[in-house]
């Protein structure tokens, strides 16, 4: 079954790659819809996605940040070394749930970095999904250019920025949810 | 706002005839009026009032100049209860004198009562009566010279605008509000996460925006009227860059829910109503054409962020931009023009102005700092976006051709993703 799946995954990624060099050349003025099967896959997947409205995550010393090309959500090869490293760590924890939150460089607008940022997360979710992890405990989470790490605008502080986090969920505090929504009413 | 106006033009019509024709017809011929704008009079002299005389008069100064058809003089005989020395002003070239009454009837209510002469005839074109309370007397100079203005030119300016923006002063981002001219900020957002991306709503009564509140990219809605803050989409994944309809009924968001973050179509009620986009892309920045009928947006489709357009029914998507890295577009109020932010992978950007006609691109600014975020004025005659030339990231206001570019407000912290509404 898992092998199936895995199959499967390396399939929807080499359609949706394909689909992607196919809309590549900058001169063409339409895009078409990218092909029906890789979409079907991509939204089951998706709408098993953990919620992670008002729950905390914190950083792992066992959990590797990914780095990623400028523009880019694809995965390095060292980057997919890491995640699977991660996911080893991860399954031993059993049934704990996983955050990836995505970030990008200073370059660009807030919005557009916000979605580029959220693609990245996906990328992480997806091949953390093809080496057995839960779809139901992983979660994404899209901070654009809001959070970096390094604040210089030089090419060694926006490779750091560009990057994925895991966090695990954190303990929970002994005052009950701290999401602001269930404690008090909208103001 | 309405009963405002139908008051404004019965007094008009009462009290002018057709008095100020001649001087409508100037305008029309691109000609300046001259105004003569003598101090405001403090109907008892206490010091409120003379304070507050000096405040409006300051303002309606600054917003006659900047609406650009007017010309003032300020020199010239004081106008005193039911006399008025009107050849002393016409000898100074005036075409229009303004007086103005302000009283302090009780205690925190101010009251402004104008009125408009046509200085060759010596008839009153029009007098209205403003009121207010303390916090912000400046409005009613604002609503005046909109009258004003709208009895001179059909439109009434941009002096009751406000603009919505975010800034980090407090640690994060909230949003917040501002008069046109700089004054009367107010923050509307205390969630203390980080609250960015405002569009306003077209009857300037909602501001729609992002909110990580409850640890997530969710959408809410202001209201300025009941001054609520309510949730309009927290589907899982990111829900952002939210923009309204023309005619405000259905709005533009990009959600990432069902997978890739793509364009979808959502009612008043947060409810999906359509998917636009498809596909492992990066959509975003989606806002409508003035008719309704389009929307225009930045997507990563090449490999980074060009500029697109698709119809509202999902169909005939075309890329418009074709080089550089093009970011944040947005319509023109007319239709005839997009602005969008172009930029080198060294992430300096330029404001562009896109005649969608000609096909011509005009460049606003040049090398000061990276200029990101256009936004129309409701005329279409400025544009207001967000540039790090000094040192940190402001929000600056520009004419259409450049020439005049100008800081909107002094503020601590960062300033972003400016939107400038009704």
């Amino acid at each position: 079954m898992e092998r199936f799946l895995q199959s499967k995954w390396i399939s929807a990624l080499f359609i949706s790659l394909l689909s992607l060099s196919l809309t590549a050349c900058p001169k063409k003025q339409t895009v078409k819809k990218i092909p029906e099967p890789a979409q079907k896959i991509q939204e089951v997947v998706e709408t098993e996605e953990l919620d992670v409205h008002g729950k905390d995550f914190e950083t792992s010393k066992n959990l590797d940040a990914i780095y990623f090309d400028y523009d880019s959500s694809d995965l390095s090869e060292q980057a997919r070394q890491s995640l699977s490293s991660n996911a080893e760590y991860i399954k031993k924890l059993k049934n704990t749930e996983i955050l990836i939150e995505g970030h990008c460089d200073e370059r660009g607008t807030i919005a557009y970095n916000l979605a580029l940022a959220q693609k990245r997360a996906q990328s992480v979710r997806r091949y953390y999904l093809s080496l057995g992890l839960d779809p139901k405990k992983v979660g994404t989470l899209s901070y654009g250019k809001e959070k970096p790490i390094c604040l210089e605008s030089s090419e060694e502080c926006w490779l750091k920025n560009r990057r994925a986090e895991s966090k695990l969920l954190a303990p929970k505090v002994a005052n009950g949810s701290k999401d602001p929504e269930k404690n008090q009413t909208e103001r | 706002m309405k009963a405002g106006y139908l008051a404004f033009f019965l007094l008009a019509c009462q009290s002018s005839g057709l008095f100020g024709t001649e001087l409508y017809l100037q305008i029309q011929r691109g000609e300046k009026l001259i105004i003569a704008l003598p101090d405001f009079r403090a109907k008892n002299n206490s010091e409120r009032e003379m304070e507050a005389a000096e405040e409006l008069k300051n303002v309606t100064r600054s917003d006659l100049l900047f609406s650009r058809v007017f010309n003032l003089i300020e020199e010239g005989p004081m106008p005193a209860e039911g006399k008025i020395d009107f050849e002393s002003w016409s000898k100074n070239g005036a075409d229009i004198l303004i007086t103005a009454n302000v009283l302090n009837k009780e205690a925190d209510k101010i009251q402004m009562i104008a009125s408009v002469y046509e200085i060759e005839t010596q008839k009153s074109i029009f007098q209205k009566m403003y009121s207010s309370n303390a916090e912000n007397t400046n409005r009613m100079a604002h609503e005046f010279v909109a009258d004003l203005l709208y009895r001179f030119t059909g439109q009434k300016g941009l002096s009751t605008t406000k603009l919505s923006f975010s800034n980090n002063s407090t640690g994060v981002k909230e949003v917040y509000l501002v008069d046109f001219d700089g004054t009367n900020l107010k923050r509307i957002t205390t969630d203390n996460s980080l609250a960015i991306l405002p569009r306003w709503s077209p009857e300037g009564k909602e501001i729609i925006y992002t909110s990580y509140k409850r640890h997530n990219p969710d959408l809410y809605i202001y209201s300025l009227e009941n001054g609520t803050n309510q949730v309009f989409s927290s589907r899982k994944g990111l829900n952002s860059s939210a923009s309204f309809s023309p005619d405000g009924k259905v709005l533009v968001a990009t959600l990432s829910h069902e997978g890739y973050p793509n364009l979808y179509l959502l009612d008043r009620k947060g409810e999906i109503l359509q998917r636009l986009t498809h596909g492992k892309f990066a959509d975003t920045s989606a806002s409508f054409s003035p008719d309704g009928k389009r929307i225009i947006f930045v997507s990563d489709r090449p490999g980074w962020p060009q500029i697109y357009v698709i119809d509202t029914d999902g169909s005939n998507l075309k890329r418009l931009s074709d080089s550089g890295y093009c970011d944040s577009p947005i319509w023109s109020p007319q239709g005839d023009k997009i602005a969008y932010s172009r930029g080198t992978n060294k992430g300096i950007h330029e404001i562009v102005i896109h005649d969608l006609i000609s096909g011509e691109i005009a460049q606003i600014t040049n090398n000061q700092g990276s200029n990101e975020n256009p936004s129309f004025s409701p005329d279409g005659q400025y544009l207001a976006f967000s540039s790090n030339r000094n040192q940190k990231r402001e929000i600056y206001i520009s004419s259409l051709d450049g020439s005049m570019q100008k800081k909107l407000l002094e503020m601590a912290g960062d300033s972003f993703t400016p939107s400038w509404g009704p």
